[in-house]
């Protein structure tokens, strides 16, 4: 079976009307389903890990753009307080 | 299907780790030590930094702290400009990156503000004054 003719059933498939009888006709349908949802879910799961590396670039979090993300290897300190942090010691390393 | 996973963890997997900075990877695990990083944190309108704190949960780890960037005996807050690789020795800036180091006794936290070009550097300088000044008239 040629691609086009393969695309051809597959928008027929996805009508809904001819998926069984396709599926029971052809054995190659299922595998070259499977490879398209693979392929999609790649490329939402690459999207999202992509997203911390846009964060030079996209505003992504932080309270009023204060900071674009904050992490921290201990729970239970909010994001804030290292914001604050910075900025103070920042302050107080010019105070004499 | 099997090889398709494998490529995309392959390929997921440095990008998740590049996301962390080599500095609070380091310390990240030290027993007795708290690790923030604070990405683009704001210092003006078009310049940010990116940020990493050391804090010690206690006055022995801060004391084995301050012993690796050799601060112990002073008082107050110490300021340095360091290496990015080496955060404990001393550098000139020489428009290269390095890292700004801020230690607070009193707070018992290292900082560290890394500056990858002039901009940044600059900008630090306007934020500090800026915030002296904010907090001088803040305190009358």
């Amino acid at each position: 079976m040629k691609e086009e003719q393969f695309d051809d059933l597959w928008m027929r498939a996805e009508a809904g009307r001819y998926a069984r009888s396709l599926m029971a006709e052809y054995p190659g349908w299922r595998r070259r389903q499977r490879r398209r949802v693979a392929a999609a879910a790649a490329l939402v799961v690459l999207a999202g890990a992509a997203l911390p590396l846009l964060n030079g670039v996209l505003p992504l979090g932080g309270a009023d753009g204060e900071y674009l993300a904050a992490h921290c290897n201990k729970a239970g300190i909010g994001e804030d307080y290292w914001v604050d942090l910075a900025g103070d010691l920042l302050a107080e390393s010019l105070e004499v | 299907m099997k090889k398709l996973l494998l490529i995309v963890m392959l390929l997921v997997w440095p990008l998740a780790l590049l996301a962390q900075g080599s500095l609070y990877k380091q310390y990240a695990s030290r027993p007795g030590l708290t690790v923030a990083q604070v990405d683009g944190f704001k210092l003006c309108d078009s310049v940010r930094v990116d940020v990493v704190l050391l804090q010690a949960d206690d006055e022995a780890a801060w004391r084995r702290l301050a012993v690796e960037f050799g601060i112990e005996g002073e008082e107050g807050v110490v300021s340095w400009l360091a290496d990015t690789e080496r955060p404990a020795k001393r550098v000139g800036w020489t428009g290269r990156p390095v890292l700004r180091a801020v230690a607070s006794h009193a707070r018992r936290t290292l900082a560290f503000y890394r500056l990858d070009n002039e901009r940044q550097y600059d900008a630090l300088l306007d934020y500090q004054l800026y915030r002296m000044k904010g907090d001088k008239k803040n305190k009358k």
